[in-house]
């Protein structure tokens, strides 16, 4: 069995490309069916994901291939056929990871380590949504189920464990996280914006969804103020109320294009002297300046301008690029981890269909035994049967612990290859399975159930 | 038959609080380590516990008479106080400040009180409840007041990562100012009056014992300044004219007259406090 996972991100391909094969919500499912159907006419039998976000579009597929570059071509050309393209015109863009490799791929991208913005745990919900689609659909079988949810632990755990979801990676959440490091809640923050920009209003956007309840909007020209009140959903002042206005709210943003400055020492001095003890955060993103400097020395007030928060996300960032590493440890561990189930999933059925061979020899030879011996009491004929049973049972028992151990020890393939061949298995194998789900029977690691569940879609 | 297990108790306590300050402190850089600072401290808190359950079987309401007994039992309530903290409100990394604190005052009473030598009292008898009662208040007030200051001390260095824009990444998991400033005013506020009480209570005592209410005994000066300091930290508060920033360095002055009071009057400082004779 080979486990593939075929795609282009934001990294290999322009968004021109990108947004040409990426699959919308609505077409997940019928495109989850054309996979398992793909999967069928190609392979026989297999499990198949799809992760389409608006930096990925990505097949995880497994399935009894023998040759990783014909398969890795099928899937390629299953993602382009699906747009009526043909997956050649993709090659460039297109990579690709076999086995362990794509497990690693996954679990890097379930933990933001492979997403634009390092870190991000939105890209986590896409692939739980991805995996529970493909649930939906009856494409998931053993292994996926296995490997998919293994990821969104690895994800958690990677949150939990290193920081690497932590700290403001933009300007306007920087400003946002260091209003909070004062003011711990924001919800019942009053927040004044003065002057308008892009950044400013992404900043306000970012605190209002922290919670910030009160906004007055502020501006040289009464009627933008109205504008934009009406528009964030706030209260407008004129110019002439900035004194009054600084004593009341928590936050104040200024982003004019005036060239000279609009908050003074002496004004904010003035207004904190009747603020009560309460702290001031200011975020200056106007250039020129909206607000003097020496207003950042006031006790009790934090006053932070556009180069300030661009260093801070810039440390953010260092930070990140740090847990990162760590986050890498935690990938090769748990990749580690899934070899482990991988080979104990190959080494389980091969166990028992070495007890079934042997026990239906000894059954045969026992029968061949009485029909010849037809004189024996029933007493001599159930010792005869235990001690055929002892036999065999003995004869297997250093095998099985001994597979097991290759199993757990994750050298399982070729030894397990090597005992099939010895003990004629695969032909067993063929005779048994062939007649039920019609899936090639030398497919070595194919826990009986997992192709057939999916290609029933009998999953739960 | 106690008394020979109270050093064991005492050391196994020193030495469990030295694990879980290292835990607690890692786990500052170590996200990772969080859980175990966690066991650490527990464990750290059961040997204390135990230390101090020997101390009064073995010793009675004698053993906060002493220094060590003294120091034993309020950094126990200190501790205790902040685990309960930790259980409600989980401040994070609270713990991390609290628990050398805590170590530190351990180790010290180990090094400077080890001699169970009781106060010395001027002849009169300090085996009364009304004595005992004294010494709890004041030191339930000082354990609340050991909170305050570790607040305190979070509050001056986030503050002083947010001015100075460089930020250390533990300091991100520290509650905001305005909750170390909350913080520390509610424990000041839950303090003060314990220690009011004690300085009462105290005063009485002298009464009975010595005939004077106040004598400007050391202890009672310091205590005197402590309460003052305190006084002035609430006061600043209600008139809210004092920045956060100004209080919280009230509350680590505050913290030190409270050590000085503690360790040096009761040691160092002739007196009707001073430990030994």
């Amino acid at each position: 069995m080979l486990i593939l996972a075929v795609g282009l991100n934001h990294r290999t391909a322009p968004v021109e490309i990108r947004e040409r094969l990426s699959v919308p919500q609505a077409d997940l499912e019928p495109a989850l069916d054309a996979l398992k159907a793909h999967l069928r006419r190609e392979a026989g039998w297999g499990e198949g994901v799809l992760v389409s976000t608006c930096n990925r579009t990505e097949v995880y597929a497994a399935g009894p291939w023998d040759d990783a570059a014909l398969a890795t071509a099928s899937l390629a050309g299953f993602l382009a056929s699906r747009k009526g393209l043909s997956g050649e015109d993709f090659g460039p863009f297109l990579y690709s990871h076999v086995g362990l490799d794509a497990a690693r791929h996954l679990f890097r991208v379930a933990s933001g380590l492979d997403a634009m913005l390092l870190g991000e745990t939105q890209v986590l919900g896409q692939v739980r949504e991805a995996y529970l689609a493909a649930h939906r659909a009856g494409s998931v079988g053993k292994v996926f189920h296995a490997m998919f949810r293994q990821a969104l632990a690895v994800a958690r755990r990677v949150h939990a464990e290193t920081e690497i979801s932590h700290n403001a990676v933009s300007v306007p959440y920087a400003a946002v996280e260091l209003a909070r490091r004062v003011f711990g809640r924001l919800d019942r923050s009053g927040v004044l914006v003065v002057g308008a920009g892009k950044m400013a209003e992404l900043t306000v956007k970012n605190l209002l969804g922290a919670g910030s309840v009160r906004l007055v909007v502020c501006n040289r020209t009464r009627s933008r103020a109205e504008d934009l009140a009406a528009a964030w959903g706030g209260t407008a002042a004129g110019l002439d109320e900035l004194p009054a206005l600084l004593e009341s709210v928590d936050v104040v943003i200024t982003s004019t294009d005036a060239p000279e400055t609009l908050l003074d020492a002496r004004l904010v001095e003035r207004a904190l002297a009747r603020r009560r003890g309460r702290p001031l955060f200011i975020v200056d993103i106007a250039v020129p300046r909206d607000v003097a400097p020496e207003v950042g020395q006031l006790d009790n007030v934090f006053l932070y301008d556009i180069d300030d928060l661009e260093a801070v996300v810039a440390q953010n960032l260092h930070e990140r690029r740090k847990a990162a590493e760590l986050a890498e440890a935690i990938m090769d561990e748990e990749v580690e981890r899934f070899r482990a189930w991988l080979n104990a999933l190959d080494v389980v059925p091969l166990i028992r269909s070495l007890r079934e061979q042997a026990h239906a020899i000894r059954r045969s030879e026992l029968e061949e035994v009485f029909r010849r011996l037809p004189e024996l009491g029933e007493r001599e004929r159930q010792i005869i049967e235990a001690m055929t049973v002892t036999m065999v049972n003995k004869f297997l028992n250093v095998p099985t612990l001994k597979l097991k151990e290759f199993a757990s020890e994750g050298r399982a393939g070729e030894t397990l290859q090597l005992v099939r061949r010895l003990f004629g298995l695969d032909q067993a194998a063929a005779s048994e399975a062939e007649p039920e789900a019609g899936r090639p029977a030398a497919s070595p690691v194919t826990p009986h159930g997992a192709g057939r569940t999916t290609l029933k879609g009998s999953g739960p | 038959m106690t008394e020979g297990l109270i050093p064991i108790a005492y050391g196994s306590t020193v030495a469990t609080y030295a694990l879980a300050t290292v835990g607690q402190v890692g786990a500052l850089f170590f996200r990772r380590w969080g859980r175990l600072a966690v066991w650490l401290t527990l464990l750290a808190w059961a040997a204390h516990s135990l230390a101090i359950g020997l101390g009064a079987l073995a010793f009675g309401r004698y053993l906060i008479l002493h220094l060590f007994g003294a120091v034993l039992f309020f950094t126990w309530l200190g501790v205790t106080n902040y685990l309960v903290f930790h259980a409600f409100a989980r401040l994070p990394v609270l713990g991390s400040f609290v628990i050398p604190v805590a170590f530190l005052l351990l180790s010290g009473a180990g090094v400077l009180g080890t001699g169970m030598t009781p106060v010395a009292g001027g002849h009169v008898d300090l085996t009364g409840a009304g004595v005992a009662i004294h010494v709890v208040l004041a030191l339930s007030g000082y354990g609340a007041l050991a909170l305050s200051f570790v607040a305190g001390v979070m509050y001056l260095l986030l503050e002083r990562q947010l001015k100075g824009k460089t930020f250390r990444q533990f300091l991100y998991r520290l509650p905001s100012l305005a909750e170390l400033d909350r913080l520390g005013y509610r424990l000041v506020a839950f303090g003060f009056p314990l220690l009011s009480l004690a300085i009462l209570t105290g005063a009485f005592q002298a009464q009975v014992a010595w005939g004077r209410y106040w004598d400007w005994d050391p202890k009672e000066t310091w205590s005197l300044l402590t309460w003052l300091i305190y006084g002035g930290y609430l006061l600043s508060r209600r008139l809210a004219r004092w920045s956060p920033r100004r209080a919280a360095w009230l509350a680590v002055v505050g913290f030190a007259a409270v050590l000085v009071n503690l360790f040096v009057i009761n040691l160092w400082v002739p007196g009707l406090h001073k430990f030994g004779s």
